[in-house]
């Protein structure tokens, strides 16, 4: 039996160390609070260190306003940087790795149409693209500059980047038997 | 001149509203099965979060360092609490500015002593190391650094460092004009500066104003006095460009890793210039390298036979930081810790702080321009007042005038004085320059009433001579077609943005909802690295390719990839010329024994596609002859096609390249090698730089709105036009295109980093305040590429990275101007300076 802590981890009858659990990919992890993680860890950091997701990437150091370590937490983009770990207990989260195993059509379609240069702040895009894509899977291009407003690509790839997201959104229709665009 | 009906239009890739591109070709250009044409970028996979850029590596026992920053603008630090700092949970190391390791064999002048680290900074070697006591400037690395077990104590550890030192300020200044007044605090760069007013050369500073022609401070050609009698009219005006393009906007922080083990050293590097070439071997004022493995060497005190260097892919930094002494600061600094804990490790750098040494030109230009009542421009003055940083990259800031007009006299005079700023770098080179020659263009063609394309078409040239007929005949010569780049791109952006319908007198057009309308026009040369100096006998640079049984191939060379799809035109061509099929083909970044072509960013594609052709063209002919002695025919009887070596009179007759590797591998074990010299275009080429002539010519068009209440200024269409000689891959090259055009638009509106004159600190070094444009302030823009076939590199191939980014920047300029019938004389173009400029500020 447990109980939701006051950092969201959760403690059990014995007393031993709080625990969070987080689905991460569709894989189930349990990490003691104090231990594998501490109150103060950022989920980028857990991520990152833990679990050796490197597509959640580092521009701003922490201010929170690059977009590149987005990742969806419950399906919303989060900025990783900023999320507490211990705050995610119970919560899917989602990132680049794991669509990328999932075959998930934005990756073809940003790679497709030379949607990155040095490809740093990408996978960032392309967790805020796939939350855009799921909220709205038909956008307008002015939902697509919406959607994806709070990252930043200093190679300024976004005329592509807008291509890439109406293509994977044409490609998911076809999929989900649409037809394309 | 052919009109654009006659013309071959490409359009190869996915557009939408904000974005079309098309590649502009003439019927009789040359058409090739891969180059030019859409294929799958083969870097791809770096977008799966599975592939490493540096901050994503770990290696066993791996320590973390970093080191203290200056708060002020000049200070010294008297004294670190080291002991306390060492006593902090995580750290295993402390280093101070006074630390005897800091020194090579005991040498009083420091690292600096060891020779190749003189472009670490100027003359003084106190400051000039990995750790100085003093501090030149805010945010320079200084008095103390700390390695530690994660980056948690590690950040820990430095911010108790802060007050862990005794500081002393010391006088700065900050300010251009300031700092030439007599009574002024002398910034104290170097040794024995007494003023702030330094001519580099004469001081010996030319390792950090590279390609300073000698008496740069002080220039002329021709007679400008002469040229002003002859003119029908005069303007004079000032135009003043502030410190833009912050460094740390949006890219990597810079890190670096070392680890020295066994008398080996392991680089891990962060830099476009990862090993020195004989590029700039040669050249009277070779500019400052970036940290190459000779340095890393000396300092580890190993051989360098037993140096690897790792590039792991890096999120790019336009040129910027690598050109500067500074870059190698975190990779001596990793060696340094590494050689003291046996440990690797890796150096984080202070990225908010540190990267404001990345910036652009700034300075204030007095322009005097003489002119004819045809347009003719008879004379040029220029005086400036420029960062001595990348200024001094050309004349100051004039170069591009001299390179790309047939006018005939000029006068340039520069001073560089020395503040308490951090050195700039360019970032995306070239914008100032762009700037500076649009400027004299935009005011003489508006004092006029003239269309400012056909005063560009007037006065094109280069070095002086008009474009026609002097440098035609030169262009025959060398065996260039005789096309006419400038025409061509002004005619294609002309067409695209409907300007013989939209440009109207400055100031003659107010919109229904009380905004102004206004187009703008700009145009420059690519900056080019031409190969003058890149064939001299002496260069490095080469390449190797291995052929696999299976059939695939292996391009083997050492080159920074910085996300110009370089993997995919290096393959594109290859697979052109050899026959070998472009998916069979991958690309070895990391290869130690041959160098590609730095600077890996500038124009890179021009040299490097001579070694690729050169590279394809042996493999074919190598794959030839060992597949004529295999099936007892002469080589011309065969050909290759999709990885099949076949006889052409009997097609059926073939052998795929894998089955005659693996059935011939002595003829291939020793790989397949070339220089790129027999494919540059162009023989002959121009034995100085002086006669390297530029042919390619570029433009850009944009139109805005600009609101006089407000002064907000609404970019409503761009449209650029690149001369690139041959589009090699036309999803890189709209990359370019249309990524220059919103780093353009954002350093004419709003990119400025602002210093406090009372402190002399930035105040907006992050980027919660600092502007970086997002998707949401895309714009529609119209790329062309227009394929003349004029530039230096194989296949007439020119560089596209730069000009974007300088053109937009300098048309939107000119287009506010046709907009509200005033200069502002200021940029950025912020409200407050348009308003200031409509009188209403």
């Amino acid at each position: 039996m447990s109980s939701a802590n006051a950092h969201g981890g959760r403690q059990d009858s014995s007393g031993s160390p709080g625990v969070i659990r987080l689905t991460v990919n569709g894989k189930r992890y349990e990490f003691k609070v104090g231990v594998d993680v501490m109150p103060f860890t950022a989920l980028r950091e857990l991520l990152r260190d833990r679990l050796g997701l490197t597509s959640l990437k580092e521009m701003c150091e922490g201010e929170g306003v690059c977009g590149s370590c987005t990742v969806l937490v419950d399906g919303r983009p989060t900025l990783s940087c900023l999320t507490l770990a211990v705050d995610c207990d119970g919560k899917e989260i989602e990132t680049v790795e794991g669509l990328a195993e999932s075959g998930h059509p934005l990756l073809e379609a940003f790679s497709r149409n030379y949607a990155y240069q040095c490809g740093y702040c990408t996978p960032g895009f392309i967790m805020s693209a796939k939350a855009l894509l799921d909220r709205n899977p038909d956008p307008s291009y002015e939902d697509i500059v919406r959607g994806l407003s709070g990252n930043i690509c200093r190679c300024g790839t976004y005329a592509a980047i807008l291509s890439a997201t109406r293509e994977a959104a044409d490609a998911l229709k076809a999929r989900r038997g649409g037809g394309g665009l | 001149m052919e009109g654009a009906e006659h013309r071959r239009i490409k359009r190869p890739l996915r557009e939408n509203p904000y974005l079309v591109f098309e590649q502009w070709q003439f019927p009789e250009d040359p058409e090739f099965k891969v180059i030019g044409r859409y294929v799958e970028p083969k870097d791809g996979r770096k977008i799966t979060g599975r592939e490493l850029y540096m901050r994503d590596i770990k290696l066993p026992g791996m320590l973390y360092a970093g080191w203290l920053t200056s708060p002020y603008a000049h200070a010294l630090v008297r004294s670190v609490d080291a002991d306390a700092i060492r006593s902090m949970p995580g750290v295993r190391d402390v280093l101070t500015c006074k630390d005897p390791d800091l020194h090579v064999e005991g040498s009083p002048e420091g690292l600096a002593a060891a020779g190749e680290l003189e472009p670490l900074n100027v003359k003084r070697p106190e400051i000039a190391f990995v750790l100085p006591c003093e501090a030149v400037f805010e945010g320079q690395p200084v008095g103390v650094a700390v390695a530690a077990d994660d980056m948690r104590s590690l950040y820990d550890a430095i911010l108790a460092a802060r007050s862990k030192v005794n500081w002393e300020e010391l006088p700065f200044v900050v300010d251009r004009d300031e700092a030439l007044r007599p009574d002024a605090p002398v910034a104290q760069l170097f040794r024995g500066q007494e003023t702030n007013a330094v001519d580099p050369k004469s001081a010996g500073l030319l390792p950090f104003v590279p390609w300073v022609p000698s008496g740069a401070s002080r220039w002329e050609m021709g007679n400008p006095d002469e040229g002003f009698r002859q003119a029908d009219g005069i303007v004079e005006f000032e135009v003043k460009a502030n410190v833009n393009m912050w460094g740390g906007g949006g890219v990597e922080p810079w890190a670096a890793i070392a680890w020295l083990h066994d008398g080996h050293l392991e680089l891990w590097i962060r830099n476009q210039v990862p090993r020195k070439t004989g590029l700039f071997e040669g050249l009277e004022s070779p500019p400052p390298k970036g940290l190459t493995m000779e340095v890393a060497a000396a300092v580890a005190g190993v051989p360098l036979s037993r140096v690897k260097v790792h590039i792991p892919y890096f999120g790019t930094s336009y040129g910027g930081m690598n050109w500067n002494g500074y870059s190698v600061i975190p990779t001596l600094l990793a060696i340094l810790f590494s050689r003291r804990t046996g440990r690797p490790v890796m150096v984080l750098a202070d990225w908010s702080s540190w990267s404001g040494i990345i910036g652009e030109e700034e300075g204030r230009y007095r322009f005097k321009v003489g002119f004819k009542r045809d347009g003719t421009i008879t004379a040029v003055e220029v005086r400036s007042n420029v960062t001595w940083g990348i200024a001094g990259l050309t004349m100051p800031g004039s170069w591009k005038i001299v390179e790309s007009t047939s006018i005939k006299n000029f006068r340039v005079e520069g001073v560089y004085p020395y503040t308490n700023k951090p050195p700039a770098a360019c970032y995306k080179h070239g914008t100032t320059e762009c700037l500076v020659l649009n400027e004299v263009f935009s005011r003489v063609a508006a004092a006029l009433g003239m269309d400012p394309t056909e005063l560009a078409l007037r006065n094109d040239g280069s070095m002086g001579l008009p474009m026609h007929p002097d440098l035609d005949e030169i262009k025959a010569a060398q065996g260039f077609p005789v096309r006419d780049s400038l025409r061509e791109v002004v005619e294609a952006g002309k067409r695209a943005i409907d300007w013989d319908h939209k440009w109207h007198r400055p100031g003659a057009m107010r919109l229904p909802n009380g905004n102004y309308h206004g187009i703008g026009f700009a145009w420059c040369p690519e900056w080019q690295v031409a190969p003058w100096h890149s064939v001299s006998p002496d260069t490095a640079f080469q390449v190797g390719l291995s052929l696999n049984e299976d059939g695939t191939a292996v391009i083997r060379g050492l080159r920074a990839l910085v996300g110009n799809h370089e993997p995919s035109t290096y393959a594109q061509i290859v697979a052109e010329e050899s026959g070998l099929r472009y998916e069979d083909i991958e690309f070895d970044h990391e290869f130690q024994d041959a160098v590609l072509s730095p600077p890996s960013g500038s124009n890179g594609l021009v040299w490097n596609s001579a070694l690729m052709k050169e590279l394809g063209m042996r493999t074919r002919q190598k794959l030839l002859e060992v597949a004529g002695e295999h099936m007892g025919k002469e080589p011309g009887e065969l050909d290759v096609k999709d990885g099949v070596i076949y006889e052409k009179a009997n097609p059926g007759n073939s052998i795929s390249v894998g089955s005659l590797v693996a059935k011939y591998r002595e003829h291939f074990a020793g790989g397949i090698w070339a220089t790129g010299r027999s494919a540059l275009k162009g023989t002959l080429i121009p034995p100085s730089p002086m006669e390297a002539h530029s042919w390619g010519r570029q433009a850009a068009f944009v139109e805005v709105e600009v609101d006089p209440e407000t002064g907000r200024i609404e970019v409503k269409n761009v449209v650029i036009v690149n001369d690139v000689g041959r589009v090699v891959n036309p999803g890189s090259v709209a990359g370019q295109q249309y990524g220059g055009v919103y780093m353009g638009i954002s350093r004419a509106l709003g990119e400025e980093i602002i210093y406090d004159p009372n402190t002399g600190v930035k105040l907006n070094d992050t980027l919660a305040w600092y502007y970086v444009p997002t998707i949401a302030d895309v714009y529609p823009v119209h790329a062309i590429a227009v394929e003349t076939g004029l530039g230096y590199g194989a296949y007439g191939i020119m560089g596209v990275g730069e000009d974007p980014a300088a053109l937009t920047r300098a048309a939107l300029r000119s287009a506010v101007h046709n907009a509200i019938g005033r200069w502002v004389n200021e940029d950025p173009m912020t409200p407050d300076r348009v308003l200031r400029a409509l009188g209403r500020a």
